[in-house]
């Protein structure tokens, strides 16, 4: 599904990472872990074309990930960033931004279906109505999760999705991840006790 | 109606109004005097060569002259914008200025061919004062708004990646960039459009009033300019915003400055 091939990221003219290959089947869910400032964000970053490595190719689903297709795995992709302000004023414009664009329209979820997620993650139904500066980080963290596993798509990238939980909602969230059948799922991760939750982990440092 | 000449002596004795605010800003030890004097001096100096260059402009009336005075006014319009805004002259001059020279043509077809259908549509005393006020306008929404879009996409990187990321087309990920750069930059034309008339008699009107126009012309002037002046900004903004749109992003759509 995703192929790394001989990667190298060259970040102020040092090497952040360099020769590295891997390859990730698909339905895999593989977490990304190490010591910060080796690349992992930038690798992720790099399966949806926001940074080229230096040197080497990537390839999604058999095919180089070039200005030709990138177009066609961004269609492919869920991004949840790492930090994000996202200038939505209530929790329900922050769930219908994406299904609003035209690659996720038939993927619109219902209310119910929505609410049906919240309480796999522990959220309250409330928490649909009210303002998204009225939510905690952790909340809006899983909200994030959920649409991108709403989203229906192949390749979920996620950045850091437990940074802001406590251990309960961290293996709800990780029994979420595990239900994302048929999906490809690349996470970065700190947290210990996540990492240890998947099978595959692939470090990233010295 | 013969309009009234102001004699030189006179035009002195007019810039002895200056003397007020120059004594204000010099007692609040504002530091602006010398800045007021040099703008002043600039102004007149600048408008006294525009009136000469229109003597002329107007004497020869060529259609050849006509157009290359109206590029020139562009590329300068163009730089103008550029620098403002703190942009890369060099990757979007071009873009600004095919902007500038689409909307302009266009609206000056329509206003002066359809509209007012002067004997030539061409003729310097119609086609360069509007062109020239046309391009003044355009120059001031493009200011804002390409400060606008260029700085929240800074800014709101992240939700541009994010909508990317998502699945959005590179057009529909640029959006709410351009939504917020249109809403910045016609806000306060259609703010003052609305208030026209009442608060304060608007300069083309003044001016032809003065020029010895009655008041009923004048006014059908600067209702129909007004229009104008609206379409041809939003158009000169968004064919600006597309074009350099395509200079701002590299193939992946990441932003190359």
């Amino acid at each position: 599904m995703i192929e790394f091939d001989d990667i190298t990221f060259i970040y102020d003219n040092k090497p952040l990472m360099r020769h590295f290959s891997c390859r990730i089947g698909e339905g895999e869910k593989v977490v990304l872990y190490g010591p910060s400032g080796h690349g992992k964000s930038t690798l992720l970053a790099s399966i949806a074309g926001f940074v080229l490595p230096d040197e080497g190719t990537i390839r999604i689903d058999g095919k180089r990930l070039d200005p030709a297709t990138v177009q066609h795995v961004r269609k492919m992709t869920a991004w949840l960033p790492q930090e994000f302000t996202l200038p939505f004023d209530t929790v329900k414009a922050l769930v219908e931004a994406p299904f609003n664009l035209r690659a996720n329209q038939s993927a619109k979820p219902s209310d119910a279906t929505v609410l049906d997620h919240f309480s796999r993650l522990g959220l309250e139904a409330e928490l649909y109505e009210k303002q998204v500066v009225e939510i905690s980080g952790g909340q809006r963290q899983r909200i994030m999760l959920m649409i991108a596993a709403l989203l229906g798509k192949k390749i979920v990238l996620l950045d850091e999705p437990t940074s802001a939980l406590d251990p309960h909602s961290i293996s709800l969230v990780v029994d979420y991840i595990r239900a994302m059948r048929g999906a490809t799922v690349v996470m970065v991760s700190h947290d210990t006790r996540f990492i240890e939750s998947f099978d595959r982990k692939i470090y990233i440092g010295d | 109606m013969e309009t009234i000449d102001i004699g030189y002596g006179h035009m002195a004795l007019g810039f002895l109004l200056l003397i007020i605010p120059a004594y204000f800003l010099y007692r609040y030890r504002t530091g602006l005097v010398k800045d007021t004097l040099w703008a002043a001096l600039r102004m007149t100096v600048q408008l006294f060569l525009i009136g000469f260059y229109l003597e002329y402009l107007f004497l020869w009336d060529n259609l050849w002259i006509n157009l290359l005075w109206i590029l020139l006014m562009i590329a300068i319009a163009s730089s103008t914008v550029l620098k403002r805004t703190r942009l890369p002259l060099k990757t979007l001059f071009m873009a600004v200025t095919i902007a500038f020279l689409a909307s302009l043509l266009i609206i000056d077809f329509y206003f002066l061919g359809v509209v007012v259908r002067p004997e030539k549509i061409f003729t310097a005393r119609y086609f360069i004062p509007i062109s020239g006020m046309i391009l003044g306008n355009m120059l001031s929404a493009n200011v804002i708004a390409l400060n606008s879009f260029y700085g929240s996409l800074h800014r709101e990187r992240q939700l541009y990646l994010y909508l990317l990321g998502n699945g959005a087309t590179p057009g529909e990920a640029l959006n709410p960039f351009m939504r917020e750069a249109l809403i910045k930059s016609f806000n306060p034309t259609i703010a003052s459009m609305a208030v026209m008339g009442l608060i304060a008699l608007p300069g083309t009107m003044t001016g032809q009033i003065l020029g010895g126009s009655s008041p009923s012309v004048a006014i059908k002037y600067q209702i129909m300019l007004m229009i104008t002046i609206f379409a041809s900004s939003l158009i000169s903004v968004l064919l600006t915003l597309w074009i350099s749109r395509r200079k701002s992003f590299d193939r992946y759509g990441m932003m190359r400055f």
